[in-house]
């Protein structure tokens, strides 16, 4: 892989004037002229513009102390987040053509730290994946093994930070979106607590899910971009109105924290290397582990896949061929609406369309949808009473390692399955990352999960940083 | 119902042309699917909240936005929507 250093490397050596934008712009343009034809990590990529912009950067001046935090920074952005003018495809056949007319409000608030976009990455169709084989544009490969999956549905975000494609990325986190591709990709994947990060532009999937988060190199790095993108939002309702607390990195392990072992999600992993390589490191560096039950977490799968896939029937309404993208001409109102979506929608989209639909039908609402959000209650609950006995909880990412491309794909209740570990705590809105095991697998990354209680970013990223330095 | 008809009847309600194959495809797919959703009946659940936002929300206020209608759609000409042929 072609490295390139880090926001913080950069942003340092950019400041002392050790390198210039422009020619780290330059250095990705090579990197993707490598990796892009087998990885298919973006979907649009703006590399002269980028440069052209980083050139800019290059030549102003900044009054001492005034640099905006990330001046000159390439990040790279997933394609269902809006950045104005330009294509925002979400990987659909149905968004085609569709260009962005304002941005989201994490694009804004980059743009005014001096973040250059490079491009926009690719992902499972509207983010409903875990594999990033869902892609109208074709599926993204693992740079670490082109056979293997990258992780979905932030699977172009995360590649292309693998390659050298990006220095960072925005990826997008409903059920796992962010932290499954870090953990597959060998990267920092941070999943905000619900309302720290604005929606307002991001595509609708599951909007009491849907969190935007960075896919970056170390945990330093996501702190950077968290610290610029989080915070209340007067075009999000459901934005937390406090601004962030302040992030202390110091590296070290807080004096008698206490880690909770989730037990059902190690007692059910049945690859034991993986248990021993999210364990190790928190063993070795002697912290208190204590064995907490969360056991509702067995049936999250299924809670999960309720809410989102019903969510998602009504957000995915909108697309009719009426007033985005792809239009399928019939006699007929109605007729068009459903032959646009049925050319428009992929079989992923199709699939949970319609479950998502019954699920929210009359007679089966109580049964399925109802039955769902009282699960979801009952789930909070039980991570509340954990959060009485430990700081922070501890579990896998995926009871695997990166699989390989087409292995799942025909059993969608498989794939279903394999996001376990990173529903349960996405239901409950509690902030949680994927920070890199320093034991590989077979060769492979592993991710080691942490979840902190509600709101508790700052502690939770203060500690995932002391882990990874571990 | 048979699946397959409910296939037929939930594709109608959400306003999607499937075909044929699709119709079987799915059909299999959705009852190992819902059976398993089927799952969380079982649990007691009795008295328990329905949860669908985790969090109170901020109330909305209207503002003034810098957003051109013309810059959204095709369909507008001279001020004024582009009705399809249909509607005519």
């Amino acid at each position: 892989m072609n490295e390139l250093p880090t926001i913080a490397e950069l942003a340092f050596e950019l400041d002392q004037g050790q390198v210039k934008a422009a020619d780290v712009i330059r250095q990705i343009k090579k990197n993707v002229e490598i990796h892009e034809k087998d990885v298919n990590a973006y979907i649009n990529l703006n590399l002269d513009d980028a440069e052209t912009q980083a050139k800019e950067t290059d030549d102003t001046e900044y009054p001492a102390g005034k640099t905006p935090d990330l001046a000159g920074i390439p990040i790279a952005i997933k394609d269902n987040i809006c950045v104005k003018g330009w294509p925002c495809f979400c990987a659909s056949k149905i968004l085609e053509g569709f260009v962005a007319p304002y941005d989201a409000t994490v694009i804004k608030r980059l743009r005014a730290a001096g973040a250059i976009f490079v491009g926009k990455t690719n992902l499972d169709e509207f983010a409903m994946g875990a594999s990033n084989e869902t892609s109208a544009y074709g599926p993204v490969r693992n740079p670490l093994d082109l056979e293997r999956v990258p992780g979905g549905s932030s699977g172009g975000s995360a590649a292309a930070v693998a390659y050298g494609g990006a220095v960072a990325a925005l990826g997008s986190d409903t059920g796992g979106s962010v932290r499954l591709p870090a953990a597959f990709c060998g990267l920092v994947g941070f999943r905000p607590s619900y309302g720290r990060v604005s929606r307002w532009g991001l595509v609708a999937f599951a909007s009491s899910l849907d969190q935007i988060g960075p896919l970056t190199r170390t945990v330093e790095d996501a702190v950077l971009l968290y610290s610029v993108i989080a915070g209340p939002d007067p075009d999000d309702s459901t934005t937390y109105p406090r601004e962030p607390e302040e992030i202390d990195l110091t590296g070290e392990i807080p004096e008698g924290v206490k880690v909770g072992i989730i037990k059902e999600c190690f007692d059910d992993l049945e690859n034991r290397r993986i248990a021993d390589a999210v364990m190790r490191p928190l063993e070795d560096a002697g912290v208190q582990l204590v064995e907490v039950n969360v056991p509702l977490v067995r049936l999250s799968v299924a809670g999960y896949y309720l809410l989102a896939i019903c969510e998602a029937s009504s957000n995915l309404a909108r697309y009719d061929g009426i007033r985005y993208g792809l239009r399928v001409d019939k006699l007929g109102l109605r007729e068009t609406y459903s032959a646009t979506r049925g050319n428009g929608f992929g079989d992923e989209i199709k699939r949970r369309i319609l479950l998502g639909t019954f699920g929210l039908s009359a007679g089966y609402i109580d049964a399925y949808y109802n039955t769902a959000l009282r699960y979801r209650a009952a789930l909070a609950k039980q991570y509340a009473d954990a959060f009485g006995k430990v700081d922070f909880l501890l579990s896998p990412i995926y009871p695997t390692t990166a699989f390989r491309l087409g292995e799942k794909i025909d059993d969608p209740l498989a794939m279903y399955l394999g996001d376990i570990y990173t529903t349960s705590n996405a239901l409950a809105a509690l902030p949680c990352i994927s920070i890199p095991a320093p034991d590989k697998v077979d060769n492979l990354p592993v991710g080691i999960q942490l979840t902190a209680p509600r709101f508790a970013d700052a502690k939770l990223l203060e500690f995932a940083h002391a882990v990874e330095k571990i | 119902m048979t699946v397959g008809k409910q296939i037929v009847k939930v594709a109608d309600l959400a306003r999607l042309e499937l075909t044929e194959e699709e119709r079987k495809r799915f059909g299999a797919e959705f009852e190992k699917i819902v059976a398993y959703f089927a799952q969380l009946q079982k649990l007691e659940l009795e008295g328990e909240m329905m949860l669908g936002y985790p969090c109170p929300r901020i109330p909305d206020d209207p503002r003034e936005y810098d957003i051109k209608v013309e810059e959204l759609t095709k369909h507008l000409k001279q001020g004024q929507f582009h009705i399809p042929p249909w509607l005519v």
